[in-house]
């Protein structure tokens, strides 16, 4: 096999000390998928990054078709023939496709646009991946799972010989999932090399031919695929074994915490985001929404967290209807929200951890108007324990990983003893390590006889954790599932799909 | 009344007082587009209407004077991107800081030039000359408001073709579009932001010129201070009513233009103090942002 790149002695040190890779070496072959595995914060994105000319390595040499290359800038990386897909789109919502496709290459004499050129140059390219994509559609109109092609699409216009996608299977279903693996293998038979990032072992099985595992910014092995099992990968990946699958009793399910009835939320372009949805989850069960993200699962969640206001039907939560009621008020009937975007809603980035951490009880135990600073502290100090962070309370969030942000969402919400928990998403984005902490602590507080309502893009979480999935689909309930157990993964992805409905009895909540 | 509003003095004077406020849109329009909010140009306007009547009457010559306004107006928008793009201070608030410059800008020019403070009525401007289309200006009603009209409406007829060619049809537009809409998408793919948004803010600084141009070397015939009087706010409000539409965005500036002259106009037909009819542009224009306000909200809503 010929080598395509090579990294050797990659060393990143980041102003602030933190020493995200340390002498990593990476070996890429042409026409191979290679897979990055590691937990976060092992230093998979950055030596995506400087890969991609988005970082500069502190030490070390990459070496590209047997030559020495500098990358300084994704322009470089680009012209080199490397091509990267974001885990979060680099899509211009408001232009069409193929203007997507062509931005910063545009075909076109002088100064000006051949709209022509552009639009046929796009169909051609996606016909020859199998890759329907309308190259008219503004790119904010599309899904998720399309709107990662016109990025694969971007990257193959630009020529690249070698593709990095970050994690692209974090949003897409089962199928979605499947099909994308036909057209990277089809890339891949069209020698084109690519690397992906993931820490999903049963993906590297499925569709890589090596893997290279990092761990704690330090190579932890190069395998052939074949020759590895996934506990071996997950056990290098982790430094020690690791428990899979979190046990779980069968639930108990009690009185009834949360009820929705006939819930319609008002969507884009006068459509119905949520239409006339109702359900009911009990204390001591985990009730899941499953569904491909957009379906209603959101506003769903929205609607019983007091963040939206404008909705038809009834919520209630612990027998109170929430309609006019703030999300104080809301909070104070016992409800917890983990919000599905840690960045921006779940903490305040600009302040501490301690800050976070207090800003849900910062008023518990005060005494005319002042805070119990002594009292907060040491609640903040315990829950830093409790829930394993890596950091001390008076560190801004921000320089923590995202797993351990998530703890400290999950440590404000779930540490104060709630009755009703809605968690979003809670372990997007999170290592395998802290996914299985989180996990072990909703189904420890489900056992207390907290009503859990997990909203999950992820059928892994959603099989390890749920008594029963409710599947949204076009904002309305297409399968309402208690046999969890003997449902296969890909028949929970027909749902999600709307490829198929499960027949629904009146009377079942 | 009636006979007032549909005589075709109406429709041309709508025009000639629509169009700082129409140059003000357009220069609102590049602006907005690459993603910065230019609010300096009203003072952007009151440097080019102070250099443009200056300019052409030492030199004595229209077009010097159109281009010194011009050049005023781009240096006001360098100004702006030296300290937004630059040195990434926040373009709201540099353009306050850059309005309140122009302020005391255009009457220390005033000062050292000519000796006053008020105005440059001592030294009126060579005034930019009306253009007469033979035949075309004959046709009834519409004809003289639209075939007799100063040299900068069919400069502002120009600019909001360019405009929709530029946005559209070519590279820069495009790339300035990008900039304006996602910027880590934009740059990801090669493209220069800073180059962009210094782009846009020279063509809004030329657009800006005109506006001010137009005010000093039309209107009035010489400079006098403060005589933007918040045309250059109405221009940003007409873009934003807009909502980035260049023929809607016309439109709307043309309805502010509209109302500023009534408030003139309708002086000698209707028993109204004068004072109270002036309010009408701003009045207007609050009604407007409020009501554009409650249509989005509704839309959104649904």
């Amino acid at each position: 096999m010929e080598e395509l790149l090579r990294m050797s002695g990659i060393t990143k040190r980041f102003g602030n000390g933190i020493l995200a890779n340390d002498q990593v070496n990476l070996s890429l072959h042409t026409g191979e998928i290679h897979a990055i595995a590691g937990e976060n914060g092992a230093g998979k994105s950055t030596l995506m990054k400087i890969l991609y000319g988005a970082e500069l390595p502190t030490e070390g040499e990459i070496f590209w078709h047997g030559k020495r290359v500098l990358i300084p800038s994704p322009k470089a990386a680009t012209a080199l023939g490397i091509g990267m897909v974001y885990q979060h789109f680099m899509l211009i919502n408001e232009l069409p496709v193929y203007q997507n496709v062509y931005l910063g290459m545009e075909a076109g004499r002088f100064a000006l646009l051949d709209k022509k050129a552009m639009r046929a140059g796009t169909a051609a390219l996606a016909q020859k991946y199998n890759m329907p994509v309308d190259p008219d559609a503004l790119c904010g109109t599309l899904p998720v799972g399309v709107a990662q092609k016109v990025e694969i699409l971007k990257v193959l216009a630009r020529g690249a010989e070698l593709i990095i996608l970050d994690e692209p299977t974090a949003v897409l279903t089962p199928q979605e999932t499947e099909q994308l693996f036909v057209q990277l293998k089809r890339m891949r038979d069209d020698g084109r090399t690519i690397v992906i990032i993931t820490h999903k072992l049963r993906e590297i099985k499925e569709l890589c031919d090596r893997v290279t595992i990092l761990r704690g910014g330090k190579n932890a092995g190069v395998f052939a695929v074949a020759d590895v099992s996934e506990q071996e990968i997950s056990e290098r990946m982790v430094g020690g074994s690791v428990n899979l699958k979190v046990e779980k009793r069968p639930a108990r399910a009690g009185e009834t915490a949360l009820t929705v009835e006939h819930l319609c939320v008002a969507g884009r372009g006068g459509k119905k985001a949520v239409n006339d949805v109702s359900f009911c989850a009990k204390r001591g069960e985990i009730l899941c929404l499953a569904g491909v993200e957009g379906n209603g699962q959101q506003q769903v969640a929205d609607c019983l967290t007091g963040l939206r206001k404008h909705y038809d039907g009834v919520v209630r939560v612990l027998g109170h209807d929430i309609a006019g009621m703030c999300i104080h008020q809301v909070r104070g009937l016992g409800l917890t929200h983990i919000p599905e975007d840690r960045m921006t809603v779940g903490t305040n980035q600009a302040a501490s951890i301690y800050e976070n951490l207090i800003s849900l009880s910062y008023d518990q135990g005060d005494r005319a108007g002042w805070m119990d600073r002594k009292g907060l502290r040491r609640k903040a100090q315990a829950d830093l324990e409790t829930f394993l962070v890596k950091g001390t309370p008076d560190m801004p969030i921000s320089m923590l990983s995202g797993g351990n942000m998530q703890k400290v969402v999950a440590a404000r919400e779930l540490g104060c003893h709630p009755t009703v928990v809605v968690a979003n998403q809670p372990t997007r984005g999170v290592d395998v390590g802290a996914i299985e902490f989180l996990h072990r602590k909703l189904i420890a507080l489900r056992d207390s006889g907290c009503c859990i309502l997990l909203i999950s893009a992820d059928l892994s979480e959603v099989f390890a954790l749920a008594d029963r999935i409710l599947v949204f689909h076009d904002g309305r309930i297409v399968a309402r599932i208690r046999d969890v157990e003997h449902t296969s993964e890909q028949q929970l992805g027909r749902y999600m799909l709307g490829i198929e409905q499960m027949e629904v009895t009146g009377d079942e909540a | 009344m009636l006979e007032f509003i549909f005589s075709e003095n109406f429709l041309t004077s709508s025009i000639c007082y629509a169009l700082p406020i129409i140059f003000a849109a357009y220069a609102a329009l590049i602006s907005n587009k690459a993603g910065i909010i230019n609010i300096n140009i009203e003072g952007s306007m009151s440097v080019s209407a102070v250099t443009g009547a200056l300019v052409s009457c030492f030199t004595g010559s229209w077009v010097l004077g159109l281009i010194g306004a011009v050049a005023a107006g781009v240096a006001m928008s360098l100004l702006l991107s030296f300290a937004a793009i630059r040195l990434h201070t926040d373009s709201f608030l540099s353009g306050i800081a850059l309005n309140t410059l122009a302020t005391g800008l255009c009457v220390l020019i005033l000062q050292t030039t000519l000796g006053v403070k008020g105005d440059s009525s001592a030294a009126p401007s060579v005034v930019i000359p009306t253009l007469t289309i033979p035949l075309l200006s004959k046709i009834p009603v519409i004809g003289k408001a639209l075939f007799a009209q100063n040299i900068l409406f069919y400069a502002a007829l120009l600019a909001l073709g360019a405009l929709c060619f530029l946005l559209n049809r070519t590279k820069l537009g495009l790339y300035i579009r990008a900039v304006g809409y996602n910027r880590e998408a934009a740059s990801s793919v090669g493209i220069s932001v800073p180059g962009a948004k210094r782009s846009a803010l020279i063509l809004c600084g030329i657009l800006a010129g005109m506006g001010g141009a137009y005010l000093s070397m039309v209107s009035l015939g010489y400079f006098s201070v403060g005589m933007v009087g918040g045309r250059g706010f109405i221009g940003i409000a007409a873009e934003a009513m807009g909502a980035g539409n260049p023929l809607l965005i016309t439109l709307f500036a043309f309805l502010f233009g509209a109302v500023d002259y009534f408030a003139v106009g309708a002086q000698t037909v209707l028993n109204i103090p004068y004072e109270l009819l002036n309010t009408l542009p701003y009045l207007m224009t609050l009604a407007a942002m409020v009501i554009c306000s409650l249509v989005t909200r509704k839309t959104k809503q649904q």
